[in-house]
């Protein structure tokens, strides 16, 4: 029988190299998929809101101001927060320590202190500012710090806290915000690419019944209780008389408080935050519009700002002078020329009012028409004046 | 003689004020004394802007007439010194044009008082004008004028108020002497600057009527005192378009003066309305305003055909008081001239009233804005107050003055006391106890 040995041959060498590098393959498995599970986003943002105001609400600006002191710590600047806040604790008369704001009755942390940056303070909290902060949607002349100018990757943080009901969340006085309304924004956002991956947390209320609508990809939500559940908070500070925290940023801070910026906790971990015996309520999550796994995901991917510097052991050096590409192929004499001549700041612009270069040119003296006019005219006034004097 | 002394008086103060950095920084700031029409830190402003070689007529910046600023910033740039001597050269031409326009005035009253001798009554010599009259009032004019605070203040300041008074002043002068061609000069001039002298032309074709040497119908007064102004107007407006070849320029300036867009606090009327009117009735309400300043003339004109210099006293003082951003300088010049009419005042009904009253509310503007603005214990309703009651002093004292003079008008030809008609009985009241 002439059995045809090439691919037989073939296969078997086929079989024999791969199993012979089966030993490295594990690391190369976890190379190969540390390039397709590990993120890639390169900025973080983190857009933290608190829906309520007055006194009897502490709480609800204590665990948005913890929130944005835990991001801040471990890295997203405040260049990348967006803070809302009704700000009326800090400096509100009932407060017996003015200026400062805390989240736990020994009073460990000041969470306002002096180097808060509350983008969106008092009446501005609103739904419609809400919506246009997340979609983009600003008047022309919005500042910065006011907007969220993210990309296609950015991982966004976006953290609400206050009142919320079935399917809606209030917003201080007598607005409202629906899942709905929620969820198209994030629509809004994926389609004009403003984001990479959302991470949502929320912290209210019947709270799963804001996430329930997401249609997005790349979104995770976790929320604080059920729907037909309620939130609760934490504990009373007897010196103030209100309630100081809730029970799910509290213990989402306790855990926090473990996370450091290079650390490798991930949102299987933070899933893990306040189970039902802790918060009473039951803790919901939404990770079927995310693409990646959770136990791959780092907390860091979202609560900070982690930079993956690489530390090169070469260096270049830049040339003072780059060459001016010249596509008239002009002779070498005279693109040198051009290309060696330095232009002082304002002559690079040429607007129609550039005043420094134009100083002392004809356009600006008068016409010397215009001084014989006015100096024979002040001659007759003069003449005219001493006429009426005299006469 | 005490004339001079008083000049030179005026001179030294002005001289030595302007010498102190702390009083010229805080009369700069008071609005009382500078308006956005008038105020030399916006002429400086404007100039820059125009050296920069962009359109000066910016909301916040100057909004003067393009004259006056191509003069300022011309010396500006050559003279500095010159600009101080400018203004101090300004009052004092001023003081004395009305020095001189009070004694020409006086004589010429004096004399057709005593070529109407017959029509008088007997007894009133008391009030009649005498001749000490025409001695001692036109140097405590010039002594007023170059000495009181206002005055002072504005040149100090140096607001184009100034130059305003200036030309008022030799308007009145030429006024009396009957030339028609200097007087509708000095109210173009007047009107180039500030719109509203051009009223003042209904007095120019009476005082040239009243005055002049060879006497014509008042009709060809009228045509001839239009005519020349409008020569005046357009070879000055001609000036002003060759200097700064925008019609935008041109207008602007006038377009300011009749819409007063600019509410910053002053002594007059206009801001505090127009801060909280509804836009909806804000055209009407300029409207009205400015028909206000307006229409006083013509009924006056009908009233004092025969009286034109106190014409041009009452349209001068009204102007001043309810134009779109007045100051105490446009006040100062026709307070100097009260003392022309010196022998009415004995039918003043409330001269200590008002006097007081001007006093007062002068002196409590400037505390009311340091409790408005710096100790902010107060409020814009308590600075318009002291304004009000300054706008009301003027207001009495001019009303005075008016029934004064015509008072004294009927009572030289009537008498002194009023007679009940037939008879020559007194009329006695007895107080019931």
């Amino acid at each position: 029988m002439h059995i045809n040995i090439t691919p037989l041959a073939f296969l078997l060498y086929i079989i024999s190299t791969s199993h012979a590098s089966l030993a490295k393959n594990t690391k190369v498995t976890q190379e190969v998929n540390k390039h397709f599970s590990g993120s890639s986003h390169t900025n973080n943002w983190a857009v933290l809101v608190c829906t309520s105001r007055f006194w009897f609400n502490y709480r609800h600006v204590a665990n948005a101001l913890s929130v944005y002191r835990s991001v801040k710590r471990l890295g997203i600047p405040d260049s990348q927060i967006i803070l809302m806040l009704a700000d009326d604790m800090a400096c509100n008369p009932r407060n017996p320590r003015p200026g400062k704001v805390y989240n736990n009755k020994d009073q460990a942390i000041d969470v306002y202190g002096s180097d808060v940056e509350v983008d969106y303070r008092g009446y501005e909290v609103t739904a419609e500012n809400f919506i246009r902060v997340l979609t983009g949607r600003l008047p022309a002349d919005a500042p910065r710090s006011k907007r969220l100018s993210t990309d296609d990757r950015s991982n966004i943080l976006v953290y609400m806290t206050g009142h919320g009901g079935e399917d809606f969340l209030k917003f201080q006085d007598a607005e409202e915000i629906s899942n709905v309304e929620l969820a198209d924004a994030f629509e809004q956002m994926w389609q004009r690419r403003r984001y990479h991956e959302l991470l949502f947390i929320i912290d209210t209320c019947q709270a799963v019944s804001m996430f329930k609508r997401f249609y997005s990809p790349n979104i995770m939500a976790i929320a604080s209780s059920q729907v037909g559940e309620d939130s609760l908070s934490h504990h009373v500070d007897p010196a103030i008389g209100v309630y100081i925290i809730d029970r799910y940023t509290y213990h989402l801070l306790e855990f926090l408080e473990r996370v450091s910026p290079g650390s490798k906790e991930t949102m299987e971990q933070l899933f893990k935050v306040c189970p039902k015996h802790q918060c009473i309520s039951t803790p919901g999550f939404s990770t079927h519009l995310f693409s990646r796994p959770i136990s791959r995901t780092l907390i860091s991917d979202f609560f900070g700002s982690v930079r993956d510097v690489d530390v090169t052991d070469w260096s270049f050096t830049a040339k003072p002078n780059p060459e001016v590409v010249d596509t008239n192929k002009r002779t070498k004499a005279s693109g040198n020329e051009s290309a060696n001549r330095r232009y002082s700041y304002s002559q690079q612009f040429v607007t129609k009012d550039s005043t420094s270069d134009r100083l002392g040119t004809v356009e600006n003296t008068p016409h010397p028409l215009v001084g014989i006019a006015s100096s024979i005219f002040l001659c007759l006034m003069v003449a005219t004046m001493m006429k009426t004097l005299s006469s | 003689m005490y004339e001079i002394c008083a000049l030179f008086v005026g001179i030294g103060l002005r001289m030595w004020l302007f010498r102190m950095p702390r009083v010229l920084l805080w009369i700069s700031s008071r609005p009382e004394i500078e308006t956005p029409l008038t105020s030399w830190g916006r002429l400086i402003e404007g100039e820059a802007l125009m050296r920069n070689s962009q359109s000066y007529q910016n909301k916040h910046s100057y909004h003067g007439s393009t004259l006056l600023l191509a003069l300022i910033s011309y010396l500006n740039l050559n003279a500095p010194s010159s600009v101080e001597i400018l203004f101090i050269a300004s009052d004092v031409i001023s003081a004395v044009a009305l020095y001189l326009f009070a004694q020409k005035f006086l004589r010429k009253e004096l004399k057709s008082q005593k070529e109407c001798k017959e029509k008088l009554f007997k007894g009133v010599s008391s009030i009649l004008i005498k001749p000490e009259h025409v001695s001692k009032v036109p140097t405590i004019i010039c002594a007023l004028y170059m000495c009181n605070p206002f005055s002072l203040a504005t040149c100090i300041s140096k607001s184009s108020v100034t130059f305003n008074n200036l030309f008022l002043a030799l308007f009145l002068l030429s006024a009396v002497q009957g030339s028609i061609w200097q007087m509708a000069f000095y109210v173009a001039l007047s009107t180039y600057e500030t719109l509203y002298p051009v009223q003042l032309l209904l007095a120019t074709g009476l005082c040239a009527w009243k005055y002049q040497e060879k006497p014509s119908t008042l009709k060809i007064c009228y045509l001839k005192s239009l005519a020349c102004f409008t020569f005046w107007m357009a070879l000055i407006l001609t000036l002003s378009f060759l200097c700064e070849p925008t019609t935008s320029s041109l207008l602007s300036h006038y377009k300011f003066i009749l819409s007063a867009p600019d509410q910053t606090p002053n002594v007059g009327v206009f801001w505090y309305f127009f801060t909280e009117v509804f836009d909806h009735f804000h055209t009407f309400f300029i409207c009205v305003f400015q028909i206000n300043v307006l229409i006083y003339s013509i009924p006056m004109s009908i009233k004092l055909k025969s009286h034109p210099v106190f014409l041009v006293f009452m349209l001068i003082a009204i102007t001043g008081i309810f134009k779109s951003y007045p100051s105490v300088g446009d006040a100062s010049l026709w307070l100097c001239l009260l003392p022309l009419w010196s022998h009415t005042f004995s039918y003043l009904r409330y001269p200590s009233v008002t006097g007081a009253m001007l006093l007062t509310s002068t002196i409590l503007c400037p505390v009311m804005w340091h409790m408005w603005i710096n100790a902010h214990s107060a409020n814009a309703n308590f600075y318009f107050a002291a304004t009000l009651a300054y706008t009301t002093a003027l207001v009495l004292i001019t009303t005075d003055t008016a029934m004064a003079y015509l008072n004294w008008h009927v009572r030289i030809r009537e008498g002194l006391k009023p007679c009940v008609a037939g008879t020559s009985e007194k009329a006695v009241l007895r107080l019931m106890n």
